[in-house]
């Protein structure tokens, strides 16, 4: 029904439309693959991942973690993935009147029905996201944002323009498309009293508001806008990562060829880490469950991606540009990507806690790259937080954080039949005891505790004493890799010596460390966090316990490092029940769970605002519970200074102590 | 032939230079060497009773307005003078941070061999000394292949000893006409009075079982009483009632005090962290659970409000008698 002109018109503007789109994605793609190669295959089990993929996508499974918000966003969604073959009819429309995907079929009526509903429905999704965003104002939505305005306004728009577009060809009998109208249709009703010629007009007006928003929108996908994430939202999920969260890469330290080591410059990313800034819808989700965002430091995990994400658009096209010729590229346009595109402050506050990633709609993997750039600050620019720089050096001349005398690492296990690997050569469990639980004097009761266990269930262990230290696995955190790895070389060597099935450690830090990042380093160890091996003992009944006289209300701490980097959250609970503790649930746990504050290297550095272990003891308090169960050193100590500070009279006890205390003598 | 040692001066002599005429005094006798003595300053009028029976035969004293404050070239020039005026087959100085740079200066400037910071000297046929590497996690023996030989000596590791009343002889020498090309100005001085708690001898130092800041003063009164520096555990700062230039612990200053009296500090291992080095540690707790008195060499179980001032008290009694 187009007039010559106006299809002359249209070809030239759709031209141009797919023109720009083509230009804009192929520079947007170059951004992404400007990027190093990523350390983990991401192409790997490729039908899982489609099939992940797609899930996630169609049942839109993480986004309905929120129903409410999901199930509008989930109309919208499904709206998309129909409208397509409607966009498809609109276009080609214009030049083949009465132009159809599924020709003059019954399969094109019930298609063009289900356009219809749609239309309605996508319309209500956005209002009702619109309304949440803009009336509502949720925390993780800060700063008000144009962006999602625009979009909407769009999408809305050109649904309306659908409907009405349809509605008055209805109603002037000149609809040449083909199937039952059920929405447009009524809608006509409404033009009744129109005469015929202002009909027309505003039959093409709608017609030409149809094309251009859905033309705007596919622009606006590639400016980009977070509308972006249409793309690469699910090219993010396709490609996300399948090894262990809190795992982190092996640095090549011996690489001759490397003239840096860690990330300072936007194009030393992967392509991954790239293609994650691209993805993100600046949702929130993030933010909101942050222990750093949310007691006011300076990490805001959202505004940091967001950063990069305008540092990759802003300063990358110039990159690509000198990357073909030899023109130094220094701090281009004078923006840095450490100080201007996000602050060092926001680098050094993270806790690696990896509530971000848990939350995350879109797979975007926040963590590594804050590790990467305090790597780089660390062993090019030896710029960290002075604090740590005492602690750095203890663990490397005392092997220990604290400075305390290596010869002194068993004095724990004096008196307490505890075997040393030195005389035993060779044992069934090689109990790796940690710093804590070596000179902490509060953390040696769970060794002992530990220890006691052991011998009541007459296992076969023995420890390293003297010979143990501190694999640095918080100072890698912090980004000082060398320090790291050679603390690794000299462990893999001791541990070489003797002969023993597994490793039990009490501690979730040193557990990740031994299980996720050791086999990088060629070995292959069985690793049991001592929550497992409890399970374990208590299933196989090798413990005789007396149950309580009184079952005292427990409620149990989720470390981040056992709990969501290693997905253990079941096995402390069962031990604590097997103890006999009534155990209380509560809305912060399990995934979820908040941060205590010492992870990411944070356990020797300086706080500074209001403190994480302070919130995380008040909703662990807020659960009603007479008492707090742990199981990672780290965390007690927090918990412990926490609630000694605010004068509660309830106490933090590990899982182990917990079931010393219940064992028949 | 003979051993030259170096008796560092900020205005009064430093022990550091006593203790190493002491070790040099070794290396004398063992190889039948007299040991001479250098010092460089405004004027020596220090009592000379102060190197009685160290051994030293003959004192150089160069004294001038502008050897008062270190200066690399004046110094360095009359050192190479004197020893090769000496024949000094040994020179000997303390290894402070005028030291170190002193003698490599003058080891480069004589073209002699050299070892800094080291906790041992001996002679066995040749200068021997005993010197830590890799952050003290190796000690090493090192021994001279030739001489003159220069070493440095760590404070704190010899011991002053006197043996009778001998004093040297002192030989008092104007500075000789140096080319020198730079001039001291003027030097910035810290705040006097203010007992730096990185260098305190004697810590008090108090933690949440003070239970305010109004408390304050009755640590105070223990620090006059001792000559003390006042100390905080992380927990006073963190609480607002100290200021964090007082915080001794892991994120804090690590102190090495002979005497540390920790008050109301429950002994958390940050904390620990920061003093665990000192050599007599008394802890006042009301906990007698408190992991400090694992740690400590004497313990208190009781009210440090009315332990302190008792304590405080019966130090200025024995003080006045």
């Amino acid at each position: 029904m187009l007039t010559t002109l106006e299809k002359v018109l249209f070809f030239f503007i759709l031209t141009g439309s797919m023109g720009y789109f083509l230009w804009r994605t192929w520079l947007l793609i170059r951004l992404v693959r400007m990027g190093k190669r990523d350390p983990e295959c991401r192409t790997e089990h490729l039908p899982a991942r489609v099939g992940g993929m797609l899930a996630d996508v169609f049942l839109q499974r993480r986004v309905l973690r929120k129903p409410v918000t999901g199930l509008f966003h989930l109309l919208i969604v499904w709206g998309f993935f129909v409208f397509a073959v409607n966009t498809i009819n609109h276009f080609a429309g214009a030049f083949f009147p009465g132009f159809h995907l599924f020709g003059e079929t019954a399969l094109a009526n019930h298609y063009t029905m289900l356009a219809d509903l749609f239309a309605v429905l996508i319309l209500a999704g956005v209002l009702g996201l619109a309304i949440r965003r803009y009336l509502f104002r949720p925390a993780g939505l800060t700063p008000r944002s144009v962006e999602s305005a625009i979009v909407f306004f769009f999408i809305g728009g050109a649904m309306a323009a659908y409907l009405l577009n349809n509605a008055v060809e209805i109603a002037i009998n000149t609809h040449e498309g083909v199937g039952h109208h059920i929405v447009a249709g009524r809608l006509a009703a409404l033009f009744g009293g129109m005469t015929e010629i202002p009909l027309r007009v505003l039959g093409h007006a709608a017609w030409w508001c149809d094309a251009i928003m859905h033309l705007m929108l596919i622009a606006l996908l590639v400016i980009p806008t977070k509308h972006l994430h249409l793309a690469a939202g699910p090219l993010n999920l396709l490609f996300k990562r399948s090894r262990p969260c809190a795992q982190m890469v092996k640095m090549d330290l011996e690489d001759e060829n490397a003239s840096s080591f860690g990330v300072s410059r936007i194009e030393e990313f992967s392509w991954k880490q790239n293609l994650d800034l691209f993805a993100c819808i600046e949702c929130g989700r993030c933010s909101t469950h942050c222990p750093t965002a949310i007691t006011g430091k300076a990490l805001n995990p959202k505004e940091f991606i967001v950063g990069l994400k305008h540092h990759l658009l802003e300063t990358g096209p110039d990159t690509l540009a000198a990357q073909g010729s030899d023109t130094k590229k220094d701090g281009i346009n004078g923006k840095n990507l450490i100080g201007d595109a996000v602050s060092k402050d926001a680098v050094w506050s993270c806790t690696t806690c990896g509530n971000c990633v848990e939350h995350c709609p879109m797979g975007i993997e926040h963590i590594d790259k804050i590790t990467d750039m305090r790597a780089h600050l660390v062993l090019m620019q030896s710029d960290f937080p002075p604090e740590a720089s005492g602690t750095f050096r203890n663990m490397e001349t005392a092997g220990n954080p604290w400075g305390f005398a290596p010869e002194e690492r068993a004095n724990w296990a004096e008196d307490m039949n505890v075997p040393v690997m030195m005389e035993k050569k060779r044992a069934d469990i090689l109990w790796w005891v940690g710093c804590s639980g070596a000179y902490d004097e509060r953390c040696k009761k769970i060794s002992v505790a530990m220890a006691k266990i052991l011998n009541a269930a007459g296992m076969d262990f023995a420890i390293l004493g003297k010979e143990e230290r501190c694999n640095c696995e918080s100072a890698r955190r912090l980004g000082n890799e060398y320090l790291y790895q050679t603390a690794t070389r000299e462990i893999i060597e001791t541990l070489n010596k003797y002969e023993f099935r597994r490793i039990l450690t009490t501690c979730p830090h040193c557990y990740n460390t031994f299980k996720n990042e050791y086999p990088l380093f060629g070995v292959d160890y069985e690793v049991i966090h001592h929550s497992e091996f409890l399970e374990e003992l208590m299933a196989a009944k090798r413990l005789q316990t007396v149950p309580p006289s009184i079952r005292n209300t427990t409620v149990f701490h989720d470390s981040c490092y056992l709990g969501r980097h290693n997905g253990i959250y079941d096995a402390p609970r069962k031990v604590l029940e097997s103890a006999g503790c009534a155990l209380v649930s509560f809305r912060e746990e399990k995934k979820g769970a908040l941060c205590c504050g010492a992870g990411g290297g944070h356990m020797w550095l300086d706080e500074a605002g209001e403190s994480i272990a302070g919130h995380r003891t008040e909703e662990l308090l807020s659960s009603g519970a007479a008492g707090i169960a742990a199981a990672c050193p780290f965390c007690i100590t927090m918990l412990t200074d926490e609630l000694k500070k605010s004068g509660s009279a309830t106490g933090v006890l590990d899982i182990a102590e917990i079931i010393a205390l219940h064992i028949t003598p | 032939m003979s051993i030259l040692v170096i008796l560092e001066q900020r205005g009064n002599l430093k022990i550091c230079g006593l203790e190493a005429a002491s070790a040099s005094r070794k290396v004398a006798e063992a190889s039948g060497m007299t040991l001479n003595a250098l010092y460089l300053g405004r004027a020596f009028d220090e009592n000379p009773s102060v190197l009685a029976g160290l051994g030293i035969s003959t004192l150089y004293a160069y004294e001038n307005e502008d050897l008062h404050y270190y200066s690399n070239e004046r110094y360095v020039h009359i050192l190479c003078e004197l020893a090769r005026e000496l024949e000094a087959k040994v020179i000997v100085c303390p290894a402070t941070a005028v030291g170190k740079e002193l003698c490599a200066s003058a080891a480069a400037r004589l073209q002699i061999e050299l070892a800094q910071d080291c906790v041992a000297l001996d002679w066995n046929e040749t200068l021997k000394a005993v010197k830590p590497i890799y952050a003290g996690k190796v000690i090493s023996d090192v021994s001279f292949s030739k001489l003159p030989g220069l070493v440095s000596l760590r404070p704190n590791t010899a011991a002053i000893e006197r043996r009778g009343e001998d004093l040297p002889a002192i030989v008092r020498r104007d500075m000789p006409l140096i080319p020198a090309r730079s001039t001291i100005l003027e030097v910035a001085e810290a705040m006097s009075g203010y007992v730096d708690l990185t260098e305190a001898k004697i810590i008090v130092a108090g933690g949440r079982g003070i239970g305010g800041p109004e408390n304050w003063p009755v640590l105070q009164d223990l620090c006059e009483a001792l000559g003390a520096a006042l100390g905080a555990s992380r927990a006073a700062v963190d609480a607002g009632w100290i200021d964090a230039s007082h915080q001794v612990g892991q994120t804090g200053k690590v102190v090495c005090p002979d005497l540390y009296i920790a008050c109301g500090i429950s002994g958390a291992i940050q904390h620990l962290a920061g003093m665990r080095t000192a050599k007599i540690i008394v802890a006042i707790n009301r906990d007698p659970e408190a992991p400090i008195f694992q740690f400590c060499d004497y313990g208190i179980v009781g009210d440090l409000l009315e332990i302190v001032p008792k304590l405080a008290g019966e130090i200025r009694n024995r003080r006045t008698n």
